[in-house]
């Protein structure tokens, strides 16, 4: 506590008045709490994780089936707690949770200031995650938990920032590899016209230029008709090209419209991207390398399954309680060392270990490619080769990061 | 009828005199997919019957006598008491929910599973059919041993990296020490001085001195040609007979043979795809894995060292045990 520099966890006083606040914070969890503590933990720290978040509002011009759930994202970091503060009880640590809602009446400015020091998950959009990057302080560790833009990893490098969202290059070449592995080697993109979609489009043509797959012809989608009685005559009218192509990447990160393609293109080929094979950190289907009961215990909590944002929002608590199951006294700068360093490694599920990359502090995890019902293949392919680690493969360059 | 009737009589009991006079040994294999345990003859390495059993088996042991076995029948919430010479399941024991191991106390009374949905271990009453407690645990409990004199149970925690170390007579957990990321099987040396613990994803195998809980040592695998990451250790297996051990390597295909004199890795065997459970039959001159993705199993000469043969069963085989006749 001396010299400024102060321990991550903090010494809590009462431990059935820790419990007692922490049920008000988090009812869902209340059923961790029926265990006893270990007589033998002696001294308990609690670390507190400040969660900034926005409510994030479908367009109702998205059917219902492809909207997000509300809870989404908040249901796997609930799942992370009460999977670490079951490890903690043994360790004599326990991690609470504070909500900060970021919206007109509480400010980015407002919720930092409230937080002197400690870990933040951000799940907020790439404005809004830019700011809090910038008035973060050294005694934040900040992990960006559910925006994929390549901004946020390319300019920033401060060494308490993480991503644990996967970026839209990483999900770039994850589907890139596969369509090399298929040999598809000529696509129709399609894409929306708002800022994700932009973003997402770039990651897309700079994985088409390395893999060298051609692109036959790019069309915007700048619909503003209901198509619901007219798909079957317009959507073979757009994906039409003098050139035939051996799939189409649609881009639509919002979900607005990518629905509409699969099955309706002009020529009989598959749909990537956004609709039809589609990749992400985590799909319900995966049932793999023992995600059958983290499966069960988002069922638990929330009633579903649990969605790639929710995967993110889960890896990033449980990523911090590893941390503090190596030093319960752990400053914010030896946490973000040690999630940096290559003694650092999580098992999360995915069959092989995870890491941070040391230069931007994006997570290095397989992705998933999958249908609505089920996982099709894993990037990175097999025969994508890396120095440093396969895994690697997937995502910017080192020589693409902070020049 | 009466006819058909004494026919298929006499040729059931054929079928069940000439395997019983031929095979001195039977492999038990429980298919987590298929709802079912294989059966494999070990004279002829044929699968000689396939037994419906609740959903999702994983865990199996026979009792002491191999009268009966006890099945971890997973999705249906309950360990199955089997009769062996039925193949009838003739009773069930309340297990908690999502029972994935079991272990038996060297009393033949007290059997343990791991809830590894719940946190929780259950220790159940064999003659009353009742639950006597149930102990806090890390996240996904997985691996369980029973020391030989019985005093000492222990159960890995997967998704916490720990050892739980529990009193027997208190049922207290006393101690817990933390292993590499993921740990999964738990084994006793015959002495009962050391445990043997596979961590999956961080890749060890961790000796713990028992009697003092710390590390006496730590084994890492390296396959040729194999990235590191895929060489995920899970079941072990140490013989009575010999120094030696041996170690499911999961999605690396490979079984590695341990010298336990000198504490080195002799040799990686290859064997089906995700080898995940061993067992040794009862002179220990065979070696079974369980071969999760290629839904088979390796039947491997512990002498040699080399697989005699690749045997199909159901879908994701998972645990193995070997039954006298």
């Amino acid at each position: 506590m001396h010299n400024g520099i102060r321990p991550l966890a903090k010494l809590a006083i009462s431990m059935t008045c820790m419990s007692n606040k922490l049920l008000t914070l988090l009812g869902v969890l209340s059923v961790l709490w029926l265990f006893p503590t270990s007589s033998w933990a002696q001294t308990q720290q609690t670390l507190t994780i400040h969660y900034l978040y926005s409510l994030q509002e479908s367009a109702n011009t998205i059917p219902k089936i492809n909207q997000a759930p509300e809870n989404n994202g908040l249901a796997g970091l609930l799942v992370g707690l009460q999977d670490s503060n079951t490890t903690g009880k043994f360790m004599g640590y326990k991690i609470i949770l504070k909500k900060h809602l970021i919206d007109a009446t509480y400010s980015i400015n407002q919720a930092l200031s409230n937080i002197p020091s400690g870990p933040i998950l951000v799940h907020l959009n790439t404005l809004q995650t830019q700011q809090v990057f910038t008035l973060a302080t050294k005694e934040h560790l900040v992990i960006n938990v559910g925006n994929a833009a390549t901004e946020l990893r390319r300019d920033v490098c401060a060494s308490n920032i993480f991503h644990t969202s996967p970026s839209y290059p990483m999900l770039a070449d994850a589907l890139g590899q596969w369509l090399v592995k298929k040999q598809l080697d000529s696509v129709l993109l399609i894409s929306s016209e708002d800022e994700l979609a932009t973003d997402y489009v770039t990651a897309i043509k700079r994985t088409l230029q390395r893999y060298r797959i051609a692109i036959i012809a790019e069309k915007n989608w700048s619909f503003t008709t209901d198509l619901r009685r007219t798909l079957e005559q317009d959507i073979p009218l757009l994906t039409q090209t003098a050139k035939t192509y051996d799939a189409t990447i649609v881009v639509d990160p919002q979900g607005t419209f990518g629905y509409y393609l699969p099955y309706n293109t002009y020529y009989p080929r598959p749909v990537v991207g956004s609709a039809g094979l589609q990749v992400d950190s985590w799909h319900g289907s995966i049932e793999q390398w023992g995600a059958r009961q983290l499966q069960n215990r988002v069922q638990e909590v929330a009633g579903r399954f649990m969605t790639g944002v929710d995967y993110t929002h889960y890896v990033a608590v449980i990523a911090l309680a590893q941390g503090l199951q190596k030093n319960t006294q752990f400053t914010v700068a030896q946490m973000s060392d040690y999630l940096r360093s290559s003694d650092f490694s999580l098992a999360a599920y995915k069959g092989r270990k995870l890491s941070f990359r040391p230069k931007n502090g994006q997570l290095r995890m397989p992705l998933s490619l999958f249908h609505a019902r089920g996982v099709v293949s894993q990037s990175p392919q097999t025969g994508f080769m890396h120095p440093v680690t396969e895994l690697d493969t997937l995502g910017l360059t080192p020589n693409e990061i902070c020049q | 009828m009466k006819n058909t009737l004494c026919t298929a009589l006499i040729s059931s009991m054929l079928i069940c005199s000439t395997a019983s006079l031929q095979a001195k040994e039977l492999a038990y294999v429980t298919n987590e997919k298929s709802n079912s345990l294989s059966v494999i003859d070990l004279d002829d390495y044929t699968v000689i019957k396939e037994v419906p059993v609740g959903e999702r088996p994983r865990g199996f042991i026979f009792n002491h006598d191999q009268t009966l076995a006890y099945i971890c029948a997973s999705d249906s919430d309950r360990i199955q008491i089997f009769d062996v010479a039925s193949d009838m399941i003739i009773g069930e024991l309340p297990s908690g929910e999502d029972p994935e191991t079991i272990a038996l106390h060297p009393n033949g009374q007290t059997i343990y599973t791991a809830n590894e949905d719940d946190a929780l271990l259950t220790v159940i009453d064999i003659a009353s059919q009742t639950v006597t407690t149930q102990i806090d645990v890390g996240v996904e409990p997985e691996g369980l041993a029973v020391s030989p004199d019985g005093e000492i149970l222990v159960v890995t925690s997967e998704t916490t990296n720990m050892v739980h170390w529990i009193n027997t007579s208190t049922n207290q957990n006393y101690a817990n020490s933390l292993v590499g990321a993921r740990p999964r099987a738990a084994m006793f040396t015959k002495d009962g001085k050391e445990l043997w613990v596979t961590s999956e994803i961080g890749g060890e195998l961790t000796v713990f001195d028992v009697a003092t809980q710390t590390v006496k040592h730590i084994f890492t695998f390296t396959i040729r040609g194999m990235h590191k990451d895929r060489i995920q250790p899970v079941g072990i297996v140490l013989m009575q007979t010999a120094n030696k051990a041996f170690v499911a390597l999961g999605p690396s295909n490979h079984v590695a043979v341990i010298n336990t004199a000198n504490m080195v890795i002799e040799k990686y065997i290859l064997v089906g795809r995700r080898v995940w459970q061993l067992a040794l039959n009862a002179d220990e001159s065979l070696l079974l894995t369980t071969n999760g993705v290629s839904s088979d199993v390796s039947i491997i000469d512990t002498q040699t060292a080399k697989v005699e043969k690749s045997v199909k069963v159901g879908r994701y085989p998972w645990g193995v045990a070997v039954k006298q006749l």
